[in-house]
């Protein structure tokens, strides 16, 4: 019947990819664009089975010559050239989306960093968008029972520490408690999914470029014992730079959501003297600190 | 003396009698009433049928036989309610609730959607005294009676009547769009014997003042369907001019405008197959075959599976032949050719057949299962059995006895019509009815059987000329030493793309629901000079 769903052969997940760069490439140049097309199929004639084939050597002729032929040249191309041209979908062209994302910091062997994310867009285009991030991070404290702010020394943080009385260079346990940035986000490639012929969505890949600031915490050099106090810093604050890049999916054109990797690069010192000075600093040490962190969360777009 | 007494006890008796029964049906009617009154609609049907049948007092039955259709309606009885309304109508205009009736029968009759009872019996009684009547109903009632009498003319031929009434439904009216509707077809000379030139300009004032009368917003499946075939209707009227000129801007023109309504049936709708296999044909007169070829291969989708389109065979080889690409059409002709002939000629042997009319839609259901053996001649095809339920003219017939079915289910189930002597009448009258539709609906599926023999053998027919099309083309290539045979053909270039707001995806063999009716194909001539 005509409501019933769509069949879609075997495949139980089929994706569909296009590199948004290529169409305006594609479309500045058309005609040149259907040439390299047509000689790419004099190239490589391949069937849409994927079948090589000897190509013959005017499309728009069958050549006269080819009466004798030979009995193991292979079999005639019957399958047709067939394309689907279909308007591209503007879900968010113009619209802002809002999602809400849990993040959880992946590559610090001394600190760990689990937080909410609220993430704001605006799309200027379908495929370009500005964000403001904003995030805290927090964690539950099992000794006090009591929910802390910022990051956590991780497991190899707190052996160290109380097993063998060691500690990394101090900079190196920086937390931070929240974060701000604006990012600028760009998709070169979008595609659309189906999934068994029950979802049926478009995604986009983007990459993300910005700037910000975090809010930083340093416990105070206790040895043996952990998760203790913070020191007072003169400047609780460091700009960063932001990274990343992630796959947004929507299910329909105001749900989706995003799962993404944000690299947040942050300069990062504990000085033994001067303004900035750490009042229990053992010894100066220096680091640029990539905090990164998976975010995955729920889109709405309005 | 004593035999004076006795005559006199009896018509005592008598009178008694008699005042106890009138004073008893006044009961009866005036606890219908109460029933009525306190929306306990069952028991009420049921004491206004009572009274219907055993009242003497005409006044009496008259209030009963309102009250009793206006409980079925409330009940959504309208088969039911039309029943009783006929029978007011039927009365005359003599009956004390003719008016009422004339309405109850337009509101039940479009409530089923029948344009084969209630305009018949509308047709039957507006004549004689009763016309005065009729005429001085509410105008938005009258004008929609006009229009269910148009169509009733329209169908059996006097056009000249159809028109009169047509015209007569004024805009604002609920039925102007479909009036409309039917005065472009009038204007085309649709289902006219003597084929009058067809209006075009006048016909497309009506198909666009029809749909200008539809809300954009409405969900009524009338109007959307309506606005549809309007589209269609466009489409068509448009096509068919351009088919008339020569190659110019002017046809070119048309055949754009005939594609533009054609893409106004919106994707999914019932109407769109139809709208995408002509489209295919208007792509074919305007040369772009590759957009032809596309949306004939958007109706072999699975979506599609259960869509009838014989001749999409015969355009699919049209359009190869065009592209002097014999291979295709030789494969496509030898497809059709040992697909449909033999169809044809079972369907022939079925519509000759002696089958009681009675006999077809039990045939009809039997050859729909899915356990049907294909291979079984005593069976309709599969695939136009299920062309055959896609007929509007089936659907309505079918929704109708279907509704017979529903109405007989209530009636069976109600504790209250059971203890009455209704459920019983009631239910044997739509036996009776259930019946004779059958025999109506075996007719028409009889009819509909030979008609689609008729253009299967006429597929074959024309598969046969191409093929001897094909042939002398092919002899005429050897003669001049191109080969025919074992081509190789490469992936050609992708379809023009107009601006960067579409997108392009290659089709591998894999059909996704949202690509459906946007498929192109890359068609490359390989004619020569």
């Amino acid at each position: 019947m005509k409501t019933s769903p769509l069949h879609t052969t075997a495949l139980a997940r089929v994706v569909r990819l296009v590199c948004a760069v290529a169409v305006p490439l594609a479309l500045a140049l058309p005609a040149q664009a259907q040439d390299d097309d047509a000689d790419e199929g004099a190239g490589t004639p391949e069937t849409a089975d994927g079948d090589t084939n000897v190509d013959k050597a005017d499309g728009g002729s069958a050549d006269a010559g080819g009466d004798a032929r030979d009995p193991s040249a292979p079999k005639p191309v019957l399958e047709e050239t067939i394309f689907v041209v279909q308007g591209k979908p503007f879900l968010v062209q113009g619209k802002f989306e809002l999602t809400p994302q849990i993040a959880q910091s992946i590559n610090d062997s001394f600190t760990s960093h689990t937080g909410i994310i609220l993430s704001g867009l605006y799309h200027l285009k379908e495929n370009v968008a500005v964000e403001a991030t904003l995030g805290g991070f927090g964690w539950l404290d099992e000794r006090s029972g009591l929910p802390r702010v910022g990051g956590r020394d991780t497991d190899l943080t707190v052996e160290l520490r109380q097993k063998e009385n060691l500690a990394p260079e101090r900079v190196k346990l920086y937390q931070f408690s929240y974060l701000a940035a604006a990012n600028l986000q760009w998709s070169p490639m979008y595609g659309k999914v189906n999934v068994s012929d029950f979802v049926l969505g478009q995604f986009n890949l983007y990459l993300s470029v910005g700037a910000g600031i975090s809010g930083l915490q340093l416990e105070t050099l206790t040895p043996g014992v952990a998760q203790q106090n913070f020191v007072p810093l003169a400047t609780p604050i460091a700009p960063l730079a932001s990274f990343g890049g992630g796959l947004r999916f929507y299910f329909t054109d105001w749900l989706g959501v995003r799962v993404e990797v944000r690299d947040y690069v942050m300069p990062l010192a504990v000085f033994q003297n001067g303004d900035s000075a750490v009042e229990d600093a053992d010894a100066p040490s220096f680091d640029v600190t990539n905090l990164i962190l998976t975010q995955l969360g729920v889109s709405f777009v309005f | 003396m004593q035999t004076m007494t006795n005559s006199l006890k009896l018509m005592l008796l008598v009178a008694v009698a008699a005042t106890t029964a009138t004073t008893a049906q006044a009961q009866n009617i005036d606890a219908a009433f109460d029933a009525y009154d306190a929306k306990d609609f069952e028991t009420a049907a049921s004491g206004f049928y009572a009274v219907r049948r055993l009242s003497d007092d005409a006044g009496e039955v008259a209030e009963a036989q309102r009250g009793l259709a206006r409980s079925y309606e409330k009940l959504g009885l309208h088969l039911a309610a039309l029943s009783v309304w006929s029978g007011v109508a039927e009365s005359g205009n003599t009956h004390p609730h003719f008016s009422v009736a004339i309405e109850g029968l337009v509101n039940a009759g479009e409530a089923l959607d029948d344009d084969l009872t209630m305009p018949k019996i509308i047709d039957k009684v507006y004549s004689g005294p009763n016309v005065e009547t009729i005429n001085k109903l509410n105008p938005e009632v009258l004008q929609r009676v006009y229009f269910h009498l148009g169509r009733y003319v329209f169908n059996r031929q006097n056009f000249k009547e159809a028109r009169k009434m047509f015209k007569a439904v004024k805009e604002g009216n609920p039925a102007y769009a479909h009036a409309q509707y039917m005065q472009g077809l009038l204007r085309l000379g649709v289902g006219q014997p003597d084929r009058p030139p067809a209006k075009y300009d006048l016909a497309t004032q009506h198909f666009e003042a029809a749909r200008a009368a539809i809300p954009v917003d409405t969900k009524d499946p009338a109007l959307v369907e309506l606005r549809d075939l309007t589209s269609l209707a466009l489409a068509r009227l448009y096509y068919e001019q351009a088919f008339t000129l020569d190659e110019g801007p002017g046809r070119k023109e048309l055949l754009d405008k005939a594609k533009a309504e054609f893409q106004q049936v919106p994707r999914f709708s019932d109407m769109w197959a139809d709208a995408l296999f002509e489209r295919a044909w208007a792509n074919t007169l305007d040369e772009q075959y590759g957009r032809a070829l596309g949306a004939l291969h958007s109706l072999s989708a699975p979506y599609f599976k259960d869509e009838f389109f014989p001749e999409a065979k015969i355009l699919q080889a049209i359009i190869y032949w065009y592209n002097c690409q014999w291979d295709r059409v030789n494969g496509i002709l030898d497809e059709t050719r040992s697909t449909y002939e033999p169809m044809a000629e079972q369907m022939q042997g079925l519509a000759e057949s002696n089958l009681d009319f009675g006999e077809w839609y039990p045939l009809l259901q039997k050859s729909l299962e899915p356990g049907a053996d294909p291979g079984d001649k005593t069976l309709i095809p599969r695939a136009v059995a299920l062309a055959i339920t896609k007929d509007p003219g089936f659907q309505k017939m079918e929704k109708f006895l279907k509704e017979i079915e529903r109405e007989q289910k209530v009636i069976s189930k109600s504790k209250v019509f059971a203890k009455s002597d209704m459920g019983q009448g009631l239910s044997e009258e739509f036996d009776a009815l259930a019946q004779g539709y059958l025999g109506v609906m075996g007719k028409f599926l009889k009819t509909k059987v030979r008609t689609l023999a008729e253009e299967l053998a006429s597929i074959s027919t024309r598969a046969g000329l191409i093929a001897l099309e094909t042939k002398t083309a092919e002899a005429d290539w050897l003669e001049q030493g191109r080969a025919i045979e074992n081509l190789q053909r490469t992936r050609l270039p992708r379809p023009f793309i107009p601006d960067d707001t579409f997108q392009f995806w290659w089709f591998r063999n894999e059909y996704w629901i949202d690509e459906l009716g946007y498929y192109e194909f890359t068609v490359k001539t390989e004619c020569f000079e």
